[in-house]
């Protein structure tokens, strides 16, 4: 054991906190080390100059002022009860930003999740696919437009969507279909059940009502030759400018 | 606080603490304290008032806050003491609620606040000192020393300052001192050794400072 290692231990030492085989090394060191024998003497000396730090004398009426103070907040209702003040009451400023934090997280992911699910209703209440039984078959089968042919990398999105002029009340059977009908996400499809004829339904929708024709029908080929993108809009009708009111009384 | 308490009913039965020479009528008196009786809580508290304040005076540097921190203690004590075993060491158990009150006494008030109060403190009783005492230098010489030691004190982390309280001016093993505080053995060691050297350090630049003065 070199001189480094006893410096580092003789605060321990001096004080009677080592174990003893640990102890009796030192001390035999500290035989023929006068440098540590006298840093050793030094650490007693500061150790038994902390021991002489003496105590205040607390008089009478300083000592029964606290009894009655503690007296007193004994006496109250709840000084054995209610944990739950006291265990907050002990929370280091630490803890205290920690919990805030966590409880800024929490309501900001929830307030996100609010604001998420109120525009999906309203991109509800806007969009559908008019054909009825595109909807009533969306609502058996909820893989609509994407199909994975067998050792083919195949993918074809389509997305019908019509803008209904008069928007009816919502019910609950145009909010599943709409639901079902959203664009699905790119990437790869890993499994798809066959529903071949999706896609020719969707193509179908010029047999769509006499209103619906109205559309202005956008179809977009992609650099890949199996994806397409129609797209419905609303056409610009010219209307007959109302008649602006005048005084007829004239 | 539910968890410190739960903690501190894992503490062992006899620490080799001071006994009490009579440990079963001690033990009587928790009871009728537990049951609410507040002629028992009063004993309790004349039995311990002195260490309490005492331990908090060293941890804390000054008498309001030594008072204050006493309060909390024994109003910690009624309020939990119905989870204090009878086989339990009643003074290794308040020795932790001591500790754990001065702590969080002590971070509440800051460090600035706590220096200006040993200052004060020491220089206040050196006053009392040099009017009581016929041996005027040797008065203000004990006491530069007792201001000294308590700079020296404050010049330690709260929970050095703690072990060094405990293990070398309450005499208790480094066992005890670490139960006391809630760590292991190795980390109270590694307290008093830092404590101790820092204390040295601190002694060695004062007395350097009062040759060169």
């Amino acid at each position: 054991m070199n001189c480094r290692r006893i410096e580092q231990l003789l605060p321990l030492y001096v004080g009677g906190d080592l174990k003893s085989s640990l102890a009796n090394r030192i001390a035999s060191h500290l035989e023929w080390c006068g440098r540590c024998n006298w840093l050793a003497d030094e650490f007693r000396e500061s150790q038994s100059w902390v021991r002489s730090y003496e105590s205040p004398v607390f008089d009478e009426s300083f000592v029964g002022d606290l009894k009655q103070r503690v007296l007193e907040a004994a006496a109250k209702p709840h000084s054995r009860a209610s944990m739950l003040p006291s265990w907050i009451g002990q929370w280091n400023r630490r803890q205290v930003l920690a919990l805030g934090a966590t409880c800024f997280v929490v309501v900001a992911m929830l307030a996100l999740y609010i604001y998420q699910s109120r525009v999906n209703l309203n991109s509800n209440i806007v969009s559908r696919i008019s054909n009825p039984e595109i909807s009533n078959e969306t609502k058996e089968k909820p893989s609509i437009v994407t199909k994975a042919a067998p050792g083919a990398s195949f993918k074809a999105i389509q997305v019908a969507v019509k803008r209904r002029r008069s928007v009816k009340p919502r019910t609950p059977d145009v909010e599943i279909a709409s639901r079902h009908l959203e664009p699905p996400r790119p990437g790869p499809v890993e499994e798809v059940p066959a529903n071949a004829n999706a896609v020719e339904q969707v193509d179908n929708s010029t047999d769509m009502p006499a209103d619906s024709r109205e559309m202005l029908r956008i179809e977009i080929q992609t650099s890949d030759p199996n994806i397409r993108i129609i797209w419905f809009s609303p056409k610009e009708v010219d209307r007959q400018p109302t008649k602006p009111l005048t005084n007829t009384q004239q | 606080m539910p968890g410190e308490v739960a903690e501190i009913a894992l503490i062992t039965d006899n620490l080799g603490l001071p006994d009490s020479p009579a440990r079963g009528r001690e033990s009587e008196t928790f009871e009728r304290a537990k049951s609410g009786d507040v002629a028992a809580f009063e004993e309790i508290f004349d039995r311990y008032q002195r260490k309490v304040l005492l331990t908090a005076w060293r941890i804390l540097g000054n008498r309001e806050d030594a008072r204050d921190a006493a309060q909390e203690v024994f109003l910690r004590v009624y309020k939990y003491l119905d989870r204090f075993r009878s086989d339990q060491d009643f003074a290794a158990w308040l020795y932790r609620i001591i500790v754990n009150v001065c702590r969080d006494h002590a971070r509440k008030r800051g460090r600035r606040d706590q220096f200006t109060s040993y200052e004060a403190e020491h220089r206040q009783g050196s006053f009392d000192s040099i009017a009581s005492s016929e041996d005027v230098e040797a008065s203000l010489l004990r006491s530069q020393q007792q201001t000294m030691i308590a700079e020296a004190l404050d010049s330690l982390s709260v929970k050095e300052r703690a072990a060094i309280v405990l293990r070398d001016l309450e005499g208790l093993t480094t066992e005890e001192v670490a139960r006391a505080l809630g760590s292991s053995q190795a980390t109270v060691r590694s307290q008093i050794s830092t404590a101790r050297a820092k204390i040295k350090k601190f002694k060695d630049r004062a007395l350097n400072r009062t040759r060169q003065g």
